[in-house]
């Protein structure tokens, strides 16, 4: 799982979780696989993600390094910087532990590479 | 003169991207497309050989209307005989044949490079896991190599064909492929029309009859109207892509729902019943500036989607997750585009009725999708109505959960855009769904998302479980029965009579 991809996934699909994101992640197994760098994609995913919840999810893998707790206005332009956020976004992986419902406390399994989202019947909205 | 073979339905998609792409002059009917180009250079050969929606292109020897000769079979006979005994158009299908095969000799050496590494890794895994039709495919292949491939069929058949491609001499060898349909097809001896036919070739092209291991087909196609004779530029089907190992869903269709989607540069896309994830893989191979994610209900999907991705050698931009599609984990508004093949195919059933299923769907999709998203639906055609329906519901559904506060889509006041895609023998829906986009426009609805439903539901079995020598031999019929094929087990089984079967 990419952080790109966490910073998508909320468990507010339990019954009873208002918000459910950004999800706590407790690793196990973290890797880092390369992907081109691309600073047009990088700058365009920049205003689709949430950013506090990137610089939290990249902490708590260890691969926080580089990344400022607040994005300034001069992003676009500082390719180290568009570079680490590139790394945590894309190239670091979380490939066994947890993602951790921040309300309920759920835990969905990450088995390699691929998190389990699924839920138990009893657990949704009916 | 050079004709390309698509999916019933997908024509019209191949004709404007044989337009687009090759500036040809183009005609198209009946699942071919016809397109002029003369003096073609190797940059224009490599671009034929990419096209995306095409199944096979070929060199037409010979292409007429057969409207006058159907009623004597001397008549026919005559004719077809006569139209096959020139020679220029056979040395102009073996310059092009044997010019496709040096490209493709010296692209499949840039491939295999890349990705020989990755495809050793993955062949141990692959060979248990892989699915019962392909490997069948694989086996017939090198059917001719005897019994010692038999362990490692993908390897064999690799080397045999790179081996068959590389070893064109002066004189290339052919067989004859004749398929022969309407009223006709009681009348000739397709035996003996084969041999009769295959002699006039020899003669008038030098090539040599060889039946075990030809370097060409020659493939007839005849019916009523026209008389079509050609001779495929590659001995793969153009569909049959090289990143994709194991795919779930037609390749060509799948680049046509990437295609609607109009995927851009930084687009986060999401296909939220992905399967083996053939649709994040076309549209990654080509469309490669977005971010892909695919989730599935079922792990055993999964778990081939990240084989196939693996597999393909691709850097994917993308993530595969086990997920309900009729309950996404996925936050308010983070999708630009969904695509999914909805219906299904023969291998999957839902727990509900089509109806209830497509309204929890439409309400996931309406609550993911950015507003201004796109979304393309492969759905049945016998539900394409209902489901345009449908996706007028969960427009107000969106309404409804923007008054608890929950998520904001910002509301434009546009009409939606629907357009029914890829449908060309079924008249009577095309009917209803215009229709039904008129009253879209005409209504005072707001629009959040464009939705394209694309109801061209061919089943991928045939080309899975067909034999590569099979399919080679009837590029045409075989899509016709793959239309009814893929189309048919389906609605039998969710037909809301009747109530799914676990």
């Amino acid at each position: 799982m990419k952080l790109i991809t966490h910073n998508m996934l909320t468990s507010n699909i339990i019954k009873g979780v208002t918000k459910g994101f950004p999800l706590i992640i407790a690793p196990t197994k973290v890797e880092v696989k390369e992907v081109d760098f691309n600073p047009d994609f990088v700058n365009k995913m920049l205003t689709k993600i949430d950013y506090p919840a990137l610089y939290q999810a990249a902490n708590s893998v260890g691969h926080g390094e580089g990344l400022p707790e607040q994005l300034g206005d001069d992003v676009k332009d500082n390719t180290d910087l568009l570079k680490a956020l590139h790394n945590a976004m894309l190239q670091v992986e979380v490939i066994e532990g947890d993602l951790v419902c921040p309300e309920s406390g759920r835990k969905f399994p990450i088995a390699n590479g691929i998190p389990n989202m699924l839920l138990l019947e009893n657990e949704v909205e009916t | 003169m050079f004709f390309a073979t698509a999916g019933r339905g997908t024509e019209s998609f191949l004709a404007s991207e044989i337009k687009d792409k090759l500036k040809a002059k183009i005609s198209f009917r009946d699942g071919k497309v016809f397109f002029n180009k003369e003096g073609i250079n190797p940059k224009e050969l490599r671009t034929i050989l990419s096209l995306k929606v095409a199944e096979r292109v070929f060199v037409s020897i010979a292409d007429y209307d057969n409207s006058a000769f159907i009623y004597g079979r001397r008549k026919f006979l005559d004719k077809i005989m006569t139209q096959l005994s020139g020679k220029g158009m056979y040395a102009e299908a073996d310059a092009l044949v044997k010019k496709t095969n040096d490209i493709i000799c010296s692209q499949r050496e840039h491939f295999d490079w890349e990705s020989k590494t990755l495809q050793e890794k993955n062949l141990a895994k692959d060979k248990t896991e892989r699915s019962e039709p392909e490997e069948k495919r694989a086996r017939l292949e090198v059917l001719d190599c005897g019994s010692q491939h038999k362990d490692e069929p993908k390897a064999s058949a690799e080397s045999n064909r790179v081996l068959s491609e590389a070893t064109y001499n002066d004189h290339l060898t052919f067989r004859m492929s004749i398929k022969c349909s309407g009223r006709l097809k009681k009348r000739l001896d397709i035996k003996r029309l084969s041999h009769d036919i295959g002699w006039r070739i020899e003669q008038a092209s030098g090539w040599k009859i060889e039946l075990r291991k030809p370097n060409i087909e020659v493939c007839v196609h005849i019916n009523d109207e026209h008389v079509t004779v050609g001779v495929p530029l590659t001995r793969q089907p153009l569909s049959q892509r090289h990143y994709i190992q194991d795919s779930g869903l037609r390749a060509p269709v799948a680049w046509i729902m990437c295609y609607l989607a109009d995927i851009q540069s930084g687009d986060i896309v999401m296909d939220p019943m992905c399967g083996k994830a053939t649709v994040l893989l076309e549209g990654f191979s080509n469309w490669q500036d977005a971010f892909y994610l695919g989730s599935d209900i079922s792990q055993c999907q999964t778990n081939s989607a990240v084989q196939n991705i693996a597999w393909s050698g691709l850097r994917i931009r993308g993530d595969i997750c086990v997920a309900d599609g009729l309950n996404m984990p996925y936050r308010n508004c983070s999708a630009d585009v969904i695509l999914c093949d909805a219906p299904f195919n023969q291998n999957h059933v839902i727990s509900s009725t089509p109806t209830m299923f497509y309204k929890s769907f439409l309400q996931q999709i309406h609550r993911v999708l950015k507003p201004e998203g796109r979304c393309v639906l492969l759905v049945s055609e016998e539900l394409i109505s209902e489901i345009l329906t449908q996706v007028l519901n969960s427009m107000s559904a969106g309404e409804k959960i923007n008054d608890t506060g929950q998520i904001h889509p910002e509301v434009s006041a546009d009409s939606v855009v629907t357009q029914q895609m890829a449908s060309c023998d079924c008249d009577d829906s095309s009917n209803t769904l215009e229709k039904g986009a008129v009253n879209f426009e005409k209504g005072s609805l707001q629009r959040i998302h464009k939705y394209r439903l694309m109801s061209s539901t061919q089943g991928e079995e045939s080309h899975k479980g067909a034999s590569v020598a099979q399919w080679l031999a009837s590029p045409l019929r075989d899509l016709q029965g793959a239309f009814y094929y893929g189309f048919e087990p389906y609605h039998r089984r969710l037909s809301p009579t009747e109530g799914p079967k676990a």
